[in-house]
């Protein structure tokens, strides 16, 4: 008997004719050992997920397998026919999703959802002992009151147990092969511990073999065994945890593992300031009130930021993190407290006063899609905000060509509406249009979280440029402890609302006092691995060899 | 789920109301009745003389107190005198609307069905030969008006073919003389709820849990019926059910247009005939179906959607 579970011969799929290349995956060869985790890795439009779906020979539908097979016991999935194909699928090699909760039925118990595995594929199992089965799973799990979520639908549980809910239905039949398709991209970082600590007891028990795909090379550090790297459609490079992560041979893998911020502070500042500090809140709060009673999202928020510091801003979803940038900046009004911008009480003003100080306190976006104006060009946004404030035309629009050219785009942007642009340009372009107010104060709210590995690197340190130029002070809002660690002067750290730790970030990072800090360093991807750095110049003479190939 | 009834009750008869106050201020006003006047005592009345006959007949108290009266007797389920047909409302109304009845019965009887599995056909499989030709059938058929398709059928089923009648007698229905209608008003309905459950099905489709299903190894079939066939029906359910009250009104064309002496009909010529209860109760009645379909809608949608069922 091989000990090969899957051999993944010469695969290609072709990407409809418009697309950008030719193919989602090209020439893909690669053998799956029976037992081991092997994670994929690799940024977005790298062809992984297009990878693991045709294992289940599922491509979505403007893709095409031209050429390839994918052997499974003996036999090539892709010729299989649909009915012997069915009975693999969710029973020999099944599929755990990114998006639990959109995975699930939402009009169907979850626990009926996971009844129909037994009922697909295990015959033997009498109709009316599939519940207990079920049960049992759910207990396996360690979901709470298995009854309860039994008979729950999806919206009444969280995202956490949805996942666990998912991996039951994926683990009914204790398949050969299970593939876990970015399974925890989606969660916080401590469910996402938890899922990861989930998937490799279960490992212990069910002895699959496991195929995981992930951007987050901390988690690749948790979870893998061996390691392959994929970018444009093709393996870059293959080899064992420690070789990929410790010493990468391909470049591409070099620059991957070097993009990876490290879970160390780099920033020291000065705390004997006593200069006007550019912002400061006092008491911060914001009540909302609902049917079901009062949240309150803010809770005593106070800090003071002054001229070229940045706060990083920590927390889980919900935490109040959004809450806080949102009455920063007044988009929502706050319930009591106080936001000074300088010397100006901010929260007192209002009409045109409140308009022409709007200019003092800028914020950069999540979504660089959905942030800029698709139907108008950039150079238009970029003048528009300098006119408001009375530049005059031709000023304005030498203004914003220098602009674009500090965000490290070229003249010729300015007459290009946002679709021409990446995830990653989009976003420096964003910044340009929060710099061009020339504001105090920047709120940045989980600007990088959308953007890959390598953009991430470069917006950030543009954003570090830019503020060593500017001196603004920034408000960097993240769920990710790294990125965090890499940007910021101060730390707080937000749960339920409340600051639950405030201080420098060598204090927080090395020091922690709060059990929720200490709790969500623990649950840090990758914590125990340094990933090795490159030489800066060496970095960039690879990035450019890489640009041309590809 | 009490309470939401409740509401919606109350609601449903304030509305009833509201919309029978605003007609019956308008049915009353001036003009309105000396034309009532000259039409139901003499032509060649005297101003004078229809002042009297006004004052006679209670038209010159206040508004209020008329309404009041109205009212009083509409609760007890009098509608009053129809003063075209000489008879009281309710004899003239229920028959009529009977009528009507019957031919949205067997409207709703052949749309439903042929409309939901035209969709959900067509939706299952995006982009497929199938879905192509229902899809264009569905456009064909939703784009022609009824007063189009309906002369056309008569032309080519009656006129040319000879094996239809072109007129429908109410009360006496056979085959021959109530296919056209029935099926004018179905042509134009398929084609509209067929497209809507087409769309609804394709966005279920995409989703991800139906790919779930499909990895699971559940059979395509098996995927559409248990899976896919619930979600996609929400959207279509309160569009069926907004069908009931734009049928009242689309009625009207067709029941004119094959002489189908139904409450579409009535309610033409009640507004010719200046028939003041005739036209109070036709409103009465609109107002009662299109908030009771209403009603039925939002608690179907509960039922089909456990999402908002906490909510």
């Amino acid at each position: 008997m091989s000990t090969f579970v899957l051999k993944i011969k010469d695969l290609s799929i072709s990407l409809p004719q418009n697309a950008d290349r030719k193919f989602a995956v090209e020439n893909i060869n690669l053998d799956v050992s029976k037992g081991e985790i092997l994670c994929i890795v690799g940024e977005s439009g790298s062809g992984k997920s297009v990878l693991t779906s045709a294992i289940l020979n599922e491509v979505p539908g403007m893709l095409q397998i031209t050429s390839g097979s994918i052997e499974f016991d003996g036999e090539d999935i892709l010729q299989l026919p649909q009915k012997e194909l069915n009975e693999i699928r969710g029973a020999r090699i099944s599929m755990i999703y990114q998006e639990p909760m959109a995975a699930l039925n939402p009009s169907i118990r979850v626990g009926k959802q996971v009844d129909e595995v037994f009922a697909l594929h295990r015959p033997d199992i009498k109709p009316d002992l599939r519940k207990n089965e079920t049960l049992k799973l759910f207990e396996q799990m360690k979901l709470p009151e298995p009854e309860r979520i039994y008979s729950s639908y999806a919206h009444q549980v969280s995202g956490g147990q949805c996942q666990r809910i998912v991996i039951a239905m994926a683990l009914a039949c204790n398949p050969d092969v299970l593939i876990a398709d970015e399974p925890t991209t989606a969660l916080d970082v401590t469910t996402q511990a938890e899922i990861l600590r989930l998937i490799s007891d279960l490992k212990q028990i069910y002895k699959n073999t496991i195929i995981f795909i992930t951007h987050d090379f901390g988690v690749v550090t948790d979870i893998a065994d061996r390691v392959v790297v994929m970018c444009q459609g093709k393996v870059i490079e293959e080899g064992l945890k420690k070789d990929i992560l410790m010493t990468p041979k391909e470049p591409y893998t070099k620059l991957l593992v070097d993009a990876m911020p490290l879970l160390e502070t780099t920033r020291k500042p000065d705390q004997s300031r006593t200069d006007n500090p550019s912002v400061e809140v006092n008491q911060l709060h914001k009540i909302y009130s609902t049917r079901l009673g009062q949240v309150h999202a803010l809770n005593d928020a106070s800090f003071v930021l002054r001229k070229g510091e940045t706060l990083g801003v920590v927390g889980e979803s919900g935490s109040g993190k959004s809450t806080l940038a949102k009455t920063l900046i007044r988009l929502e009004e706050p319930s009591s407290g106080s936001v000074s911008i300088g010397e100006e009480d901010f929260l007192a003003l209002s009409g045109s006063d409140l308009i022409s100080s709007r200019k003092k306190i800028q914020m950069i976006f999540q979504d660089p899609f959905g942030s800029l104006n698709p139907s108008q060009t950039v150079g238009f946004m970029l003048m528009r905000s300098l006119e408001l404030q009375g530049v005059d035309p031709i000023e304005a629009k030498d203004r914003s060509l220098e602009l674009l050219r500090q965000v490290g785009l070229g003249d010729q942007a300015f007459n290009r509406k946002p679709r021409n642009f990446s995830g990653g340009q989009r976003q420096r372009i964003g910044i340009a249009r929060a710099l061009s107010m020339g504001p105090h104060v920047v709120v940045a709210d989980e600007c990088v979280s959308a953007l890959d590995l390598s953009v991430q690197k470069q917006v950030l340190l543009l954003l570090n440029q830019l503020q060593v130029t500017y001196k603004m002070a920034i408000i960097f809002i993240t769920h990710d402890l790294r990125v965090a660690a890499q940007v910021s002067d101060y730390i707080t750290v937000m749960e339920k609302g409340i600051m639950v730790e405030f201080g420098t970030a060598d204090d927080v990072f090395n020091r922690p006092k709060h059990e929720y800090t200490k709790r969500l360093l623990d649950a840090a991807p990758g914590k125990d691995w340094h990933p090795p750095r490159l030489d800066p110049k060496e970095a960039a003479e690879i990035a450019r060899s890489l640009e041309k190939k590809f | 789920m009490l309470v939401f009834l409740l509401k919606r009750l109350i609601v449903l008869f304030l509305t009833l109301i509201c919309l029978s106050f605003t007609v019956f201020s308008l049915v009353t006003i001036e003009p309105n009745l000396k034309k009532l006047a000259l039409n139901q005592a003499n032509m060649r009345m005297e101003e004078d003389e229809v002042q009297s006959w006004l004052e006679k007949n209670g038209y010159k108290r206040p508004l209020l107190v008329q309404y009041g009266e109205w009212l009083g007797n509409a609760v007890t389920g009098d509608f009053g005198y129809s003063t075209h047909f000489r008879k009281p409302v309710n004899e003239v109304i229920w028959p009529k609307l009977g009528h009507t009845g019957i031919l949205m019965f067997w409207v709703f009887l052949l749309t439903i069905p042929i409309a939901l599995m035209i969709g959900v056909l067509a939706g299952m499989r995006e982009g497929t030969k199938t879905d192509r030709s229902l899809s264009i059938f569905a456009i064909f058929t939703t784009s022609v008006p009824p007063y189009v398709s309906g002369i056309l059928f008569t032309i080519l089923f009656s006129s040319w073919l000879g094996i239809l009648k072109g007129v429908a007698k109410a009360g006496n229905i056979t085959f021959a003389n109530f296919a056209l209608p029935v099926l004018t008003i179905v042509a134009y309905d398929i084609g509209y709820i067929a497209r809507m459950t087409r769309a609804s099905m394709v966005e279920v489709m995409g989703s991800q849990y139906i790919r779930t299903a499909r990895l699971k190894g559940m059979p395509f079939m098996a995927v559409v019926l248990k899976h896919a066939l619930r979600n996609a029906l929400i959207a279509p359910f309160t569009v069926i059910m907004l069908q009931f009250p734009w049928l009242l009104t689309g009625v009207v064309i067709v029941e004119k247009l094959f002489n189908y002496k139904g409450f579409g009909f009535l309610l033409v010529s009640a507004a010719d005939q200046n028939d003041i209860d005739v036209t109070l109760a036709c409103g009465v009645v609109a107002v009662v179906l299109v908030l009771t379909t209403q009603l039925i809608s939002d608690i179907g949608y509960i039922f089909l959607n456990p999402r908002i069922r906490f909510s």
